[in-house]
């Protein structure tokens, strides 16, 4: 009996305790009559939202486009590079220092570079690459050594070629451990699109949500500045359920034995 | 005729230098159920692998006809299921079949009467975890049994099992050995089930092991649960135990 009203309230009180503090600002806000370049209203910030969407959809879009393709391929990217690293060890420790110094270094100092060879578009692209790429490439590692040894000697007793070994044993192994990784490179993309656009990103039609931003903070126009980064808050969090959806949904195979 | 499998004094010594094995001879008959039964670390595990090709010896020499990939091989069940849990049942006992080249569409048929036999016909299309641990190992003991193998090496399976559980998979291993007719060399820590599946227990000594002493089980064939309170196969396990004890005591040479 408890448990429907328990989840319930795991719903009802986080949402509740929201919709708290908005009346709570909106009330602020009209009691002191706050002018909105100072801090905008709620209401506001909405009423923002309306008139600019041409605008702030235009560019969320943009942003969006970019972080997906940077995303995916950053997903086939680590996993690829992770299976030819696993086939040698040698090759994974040439390729060793590459991870680390690209790991250590932030986005932000990398990225000025970036722009020069590739431009602001590409560089933004390339900025989720490199950010959802190692959680990825690190994930896929782990996982493809992670196979039992126990069933790899049915499939050394089978005499199975190294290549089936992939994939039947190595990659399903891996698939949890991947999925770990792509949670992490899901929720760092955004945030590496974001990052990269404030350094490299330009204006006109292909201007990201950040440029908006940045734009908006320069004209004071502060209503439009805080609905921006409202809808970059939306994003994140519909980007980050559907990732999360989508690995519990394949993770439902790899449940663990529940004993021994 | 020539045995199945002759170990001559093989040792293997693992890179760690620990010494698992040291002159152990042991010859294996074509059709027999040969229980390896030892103390706790004393290289049971050890023998069976290399027996198998999975590990070779560092010492001495191993002539087998049985490593055949594929069918009319060599199987090998391990202390558990060890199923791939994002593999159905039915795909789990397909696994050695794949490897050796058969389509799931002309393995069907197989996978369907292993299940049956060892009695999980019903749970083909289940995951493993959705499975009991005795349920976990008629899977794996099927997947060994559907290449038709001419040496099947178990390595403690029964171990991890309930009593009740362990004795029904008894007279079900028991029927599946008479069946297919083929060699079972039987790793266990116990010795009333090695004296109640097989037809010849060999003792190993402590680490490292050795054969210490053979004997042959002449128990009927036909085995069942009234079996477990015959004297004779009380005595044999006294012997068997009394073999063990000493074995515990040797090993230091
Ligand atoms: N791969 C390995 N590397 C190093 N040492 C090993 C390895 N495998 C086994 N050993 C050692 O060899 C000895 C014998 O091991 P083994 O697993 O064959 O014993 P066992 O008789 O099967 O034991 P148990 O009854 O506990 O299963 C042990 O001391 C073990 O630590
Ligand atoms: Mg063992």
């Amino acid at each position: 009996m408890r448990r429907p009203a328990h989840r319930l309230a795991t719903v009802l009180l986080p949402v509740g305790v929201l919709a708290l503090t908005g009346l709570f600002w909106e009330a602020l806000v009209r009691h002191y009559a706050i002018p909105p370049y100072k801090l905008p209203a709620p209401t506001r910030i909405a009423q923002a939202l309306a008139e600019d969407a041409p605008l702030l959809f235009g560019a969320l879009a943009v942003t969006l486009r970019l972080t997906v393709a940077g995303f995916a391929a950053a997903l086939v990217g680590g996993v690829v590079l992770a299976i030819l690293l696993t086939r040698s060890r040698w090759a994974a420790l040439a390729f060793s220092p590459y991870a680390v110094i690209l790991q250590v270094t932030p986005l932000v100092a990398i990225a000025p570079i970036l722009v020069i060879y590739a431009g602001p578009t590409a560089t933004i692209y390339l900025s989720v690459f490199i950010v959802a790429f190692f959680p990825v490439l690190a994930g896929a590692m782990a996982g493809l050594r992670s196979a039992d040894p126990q069933l790899a000697d049915l499939f050394a007793l089978g005499r199975a070629s190294p290549w089936r070994r992939l994939l039947l044993l190595e990659l399903p192994s891996a698939v949890p451990f991947i999925l770990a990784g792509v949670r992490t490179a899901g929720g760092l993309s955004l945030i590496g699109a974001i990052v990269a656009e404030f350094v490299a990103g330009s204006g006109g039609s292909d201007a990201g949500l950040a440029y908006r931003i940045v734009e908006a903070s320069y004209r004071l126009n502060v209503p439009r500045l805080f609905a921006a980064v409202a809808l970059i808050c939306a994003a994140g969090l519909v980007l980050y359920a559907a990732v999360a959806l989508s690995c519990a949904a394949l993770l439902r195979r790899w449940q663990p034995d529940r004993r021994g | 005729m020539a045995p199945l499998v002759r170990l001559a004094g093989v040792g293997k010594t693992f890179d760690t230098g620990v010494t698992a094995l040291s002159g152990l001879d042991l010859t294996i008959d074509e059709g027999e159920f040969l229980s390896l039964l030892g103390p706790s670390g004393c290289g049971k595990t050890t023998a069976l692998r290399i027996i198998a090709g999975l590990d070779a010896p560092t010492e001495g020499a191993i002539e087998t006809t049985a490593r055949t990939a594929g069918e009319g091989g060599l199987s090998f069940v391990f202390q558990d299921p060890t199923l791939m849990p994002w593999a159905t049942v039915a795909d789990n006992v397909w696994l050695p079949l794949r490897l050796a080249g058969v389509s799931r569409r002309d393995a069907a048929a197989r996978i369907q009467a292993e299940l049956a036999r060892v009695g999980v016909a019903d749970f083909a299309k289940a995951l493993p975890h959705e499975l009991s641990g005795g349920m976990r190992m008629r899977v794996a003991i099927a997947r060994a049994l559907i290449t038709r193998p001419r040496l099947l090496l178990m390595d403690e399976p029964f171990a991890a099992l309930d009593e009740i559980t362990r004795f029904r998979l008894n007279d079900d291993l028991r029927g599946l050995w008479r069946e297919t007719g083929c060699t079972v060399v039987f790793v266990t820590h116990s010795v009333y089930e090695s004296v109640y599946l097989s037809t010849r227990l060999a003792v190993m000594t402590r680490r490292p092991g050795r054969i210490l002493h053979e004997f042959s089980v002449d128990l009927p064939a036909e085995r069942n649960e009234a079996l477990r309170r015959d004297q004779f196969y009380l005595d044999l396990c006294a012997q068997a135990s009394a073999a063990l004890a000493r074995a515990q005591g040797e090993g230091v040479r």
